[in-house]
Parts: C-alpha cells; sequence; structure tokens
C-alpha cells in the first residue's frame, strides 16, 4: 500500500472529508467493478459501492491499522454485497443461484476428485485453451454469488485463503472447499459448453440471464 | 497447473477490467455518498445518548415539516456537541439573535412545571433529493426538565414559510397562529438493519418512519406541535407519554411567553 494512500486513509479516520474524497476516487473504480462481478447489474454495483464507502466514512473508528484499509474495505464491500443479494433473493427476483444447480451438484462430486498435481496438465486449462475469453465471464456470471466472490478475490485480488476468510467472515476450510467448487464448477460449465447436446439449454440459461440483465441493468 | 491458473487469472482480471465505470457515474455516486453520511452522521452522532436520538430526530422532522415546502429540499441534518450547551436563558436567546437576526421566544418554564434546562444554537444543513447540499440555517434547541422530556426548537429555514399540505392529526388557531399537532411513529434502527417485512409495511402506508444510526432498536413516537411566528418556525416535541392536546396548550405558553 502506498505511503500517500496510508496518509490518507489515517486522515480519514480523524474525519477529514477531503481524505476520505481522494479515498473514493482511487478506489471507486476498482470497488465498482468487484461489486459488478459478484452483482451482476448496474444499479445494485452503484448501491453497493454508495453503501460501502457510506459504512467506510461512518465507522472509520473501527479501522485500527490503517495499512489494512484494503482488506477492511473490501470486508464491507463484499458483506453489504451478500446482504444486497439476500434481499434480491427475498424479494423473488431471479437469482443466479439455482440456474446451474444440475451444475453445481455436478460440480461438488467433481470437486472433490480435484487434485493439486504440478505434474500432471490441469483439466481447466486444457477446457479454457478452447475457450474464447469473453466465454469465461458469461460462465462466471451464472454461478452463485458465493463462488463468485470467492473466485473475485483469489483470482482478481490476488488474495490467499487467510485473507480471503477474513474478507468474507469465512472459515479458511470453507474458503478452500468454495474455491476448489468454484472452480470445478467453472470447469463443468465450460465442459458443457463443449457439449452440442447441452446446447439448447445452455441458450435458454443464456437468454433467461440476459432478459435478467436488462431488466436489472 | 500453474499455466492454467495464470490463464484463468489472466482472463477474469479481464473481465473485471473490462467493465466500464464512467466520470460522471464517479461523481454521482460520490454526491449521494456525502448526503447519506451527513444523513446518517447526524443520528449516530446523538445515539449515545437518548436525548440525542431526540435532538436529532427533531431536526429531520423539522426539515420535513418546514423545508420541503420549498420544493428543493429533501431533508436537512444538523449536529450539535452536547458538551457545549448554554445553561443561561438569556445567553441563549442572545446567540439566537446574533445567529438567526432576532431573538426568538424560549419559554422559560411551563405551568406543568418543567423549566429549561439546557440550550444549543446549531447550523443545520439543507440537501436536495440528489444528496446535494443547498444551503445552511441556524436552529435553537431547548431542552426541559420534567417527565414530559420537551424540547423546543426554533429555526429560520431557508426555504421560507411551510407550505406543504401534510397531513397533521390536530389544528388550532391561536391569537391567529396555526398550531399543528402530529404524532409519528419512529422505528431506530442500527445502520446494518434489517426492518421486518411488518415494519416496511407500515413505513410504506405512512404509519412508521424508519430511521438507521442507532446502536439498538428503539421504538418511539413523536409527537409535535409546529407553528410560523414572526418568519421562525417554533416545534414543541417529545418522545415521552404526553397527548397531543396537551401539547397544544404547552405551545400556546410558548406564544404567550413573549408578551
Amino acid at each position: 500500500m502506498k505511503e500517500e494512500t496510508i496518509a490518507f486513509v489515517e486522515k480519514m479516520i480523524e474525519g477529514d472529508e477531503r481524505a476520505f474524497d481522494e479515498l473514493y476516487h482511487s478506489y471507486s473504480g476498482k470497488l465498482y467493478r468487484m461489486a459488478y462481478f459478484i452483482t451482476g447489474n448496474k444499479n445494485d454495483s452503484e448501491d453497493v459501492l454508495q453503501e460501502t464507502f457510506t459504512t467506510c466514512f461512518l465507522h472509520r473508528k473501527s479501522l485500527k491499522d490503517p495499512e489494512r484499509f484494503d482488506s477492511w474495505i473490501y470486508q464491507i464491500l463484499v458483506r453489504t454485497s451478500w446482504r444486497l443479494g439476500k434481499k434480491r433473493k427475498r424479494q423473488g427476483e431471479l437469482s443466479y443461484e439455482g440456474i446451474l444447480e444440475q451444475g453445481r451438484e455436478d460440480g461438488s462430486k467433481l470437486a472433490g476428485r480435484l487434485e493439486e498435481d504440478d505434474t500432471q496438465p490441469d483439466p481447466l486449462s486444457q477446457v479454457i485453451e478452447k475457450e474464447a475469453s469473453y466465454e469465461i465471464g458469461q460462465v462466471i456470471g451464472q454461478l452463485d454469488i458465493k463462488y463468485r466472490t470467492v473466485i473475485l478475490l483469489y483470482y482478481f485480488n490476488e488474495l490467499g485463503v487467510r485473507d480471503i476468510a477474513e474478507i468474507t467472515g469465512l472459515f479458511e476450510g470453507t474458503v478452500k472447499s468454495r474455491l476448489s467448487r468454484a472452480r470445478a464448477l467453472l470447469r463443468k460449465a465450460l465442459e458443457v459448453r463443449q457439449d452440442p447436446e447441452a446446447l439448447e439449454r445452455r441458450q435458454k440459461n443464456h437468454v433467461k440471464m440476459n432478459r435478467y440483465r436488462e431488466v436489472s441493468g | 497447473m500453474r499455466h492454467g491458473e495464470e490463464k484463468v487469472r489472466d482472463q477474469i482480471q479481464a473481465e473485471v477490467l473490462a467493465v466500464h465505470f464512467t466520470k460522471e457515474s464517479e461523481d454521482r455516486i460520490l454526491d449521494r455518498i456525502h448526503g447519506q453520511m451527513h444523513e446518517r452522521r447526524t443520528i449516530m452522532r446523538f445515539s449515545k445518548k437518548k436525548t440525542g436520538v431526540i435532538l436529532a430526530a427533531a431536526m429531520i422532522v423539522l426539515g420535513a415539516a418546514t423545508a420541503i415546502g420549498a420544493g428543493r429540499i429533501a431533508y436537512t441534518s444538523g449536529g450539535t456537541n452536547l458538551n457545549e450547551g448554554i445553561h443561561s436563558l438569556s445567553q441563549l436567546t442572545g446567540e439566537a439573535k446574533k445567529q438567526m437576526g432576532q431573538a426568538p421566544k424560549v419559554a422559560e418554564a411551563f405551568s406543568d412545571g418543567s423549566a429549561f434546562q439546557v440550550g444549543y444554537v446549531t447550523q443545520v444543513d439543507a440537501w436536495d433529493e440528489n444528496g446535494n447540499r443547498v444551503g445552511t440555517f441556524p436552529e435553537v434547541m431547548a431542552n426541559y426538565s420534567g417527565e414530559k422530556g420537551l424540547v423546543l426548537s426554533i429555526s429560520k429555514p431557508i426555504g421560507g414559510e411551510d407550505s406543504s399540505s401534510a397531513h397533521y392529526d390536530r389544528t388550532e388557531t391561536y391569537e391567529g397562529i396555526v398550531l399543528k399537532g402530529k404524532a409519528d411513529n419512529y422505528l431506530f434502527l442500527p445502520p446494518d438493519a434489517e426492518p421486518s417485512e411488518a415494519d416496511k409495511s407500515l413505513e410504506k402506508a405512512g404509519k412508521l418512519m424508519i430511521s438507521y444510526g442507532s446502536q439498538t432498536e428503539e421504538r418511539e413516537c413523536f409527537k409535535s406541535v409546529t407553528w410560523t411566528e414572526d418568519g421562525l418556525c417554533y416545534l414543541l416535541h417529545t418522545f415521552n407519554d404526553v397527548d397531543l392536546g396537551q401539547m397544544m396548550e404547552l405551545a400556546k405558553e410558548v406564544i404567550n411567553s413573549g408578551k
């Protein structure tokens, strides 16, 4: 973390709104994109960003170590996103959860077979070689919010399991398990994409997702 | 293995970074954040003391009662340092005159025994619905001793006199001044709390006002009487068990106090 950023965090903790604005301008783009990855739509991402920074300022005294600002604000963002996700679910809006229900079940079985073996080609990488990069995003968009969050923090923020556990409030074992399952689900989803017989079902899912995004985004 | 991991990482990073976030959105959201920060900070600042919650709510209600009529002000917020109270009535009215340009009527005591205890002179911020601050106006608050827990707030709002057509539970004209009485149910919740479905329904029906920022869940009934005299807006209020008829009579005592 840059010294300049730490200095802004320290001033923000003291209640300096100009320092808060500086931090907002430095972090808002990244946090908005993270929120978008988790929630999947523009309106919710804006709400999450707004609530994250409002909470950040109002509860700034609870940040004891300015150098831990990144983890702290990620924590607020993730939990705000999850809370919004729950709210959406209660409101009966179409959720990502369940769209790949079958895939998740299969993925669960596959996850148990995933092994960390550096000597063998990774099945996931083999599949990915065959896919265009934009398709990865579409697949991820269909995963449950819990899996998308773990994928985001691990691959985008490049955080370790311990940090992800701290941010999400989960046990490290749970993070490992979700990461493993997320990778398995991703692989399964990509495999399904290459199966001609699954094409029609997949297209229906995409239409459903796109309509949801049009309405909510 | 590492190669595959790197592929996944690179593609996910590209996916996230491809999300477009405009400068216009960035600035608009920051404005909304500032509005929300000030609104919630007002309540949170007082949430450690019961009286504080009352004061904070009073300011918000006062804003709703006086400034919305001006059309462009959506809500008001302000803060008071509870350690900066003025314990002398003459000192309070003197300070109020300095900031408002005229001395407000502040009763020294009421017929039920409630007596002036401490007062504050504050600056209240007015915000439009987009979270932009549109102005600041002075406000005086006087707290009274006694079981009724009376608080008198007086302000000179920038929006002018109240022209809203809000519903009042009781109205009465006294000495040519219209007194408007209202009882509002408030639910104060911690910042992250989620109201129950029943409370949401009540809020939707206009029967409950939900505010966030307290440390614990609190339910209060806010009784108030408002009137305008000499360009100043008066609000006498309490969260205690006092009926609106009694509040109306006490308001008349404030009007008479200047005679």
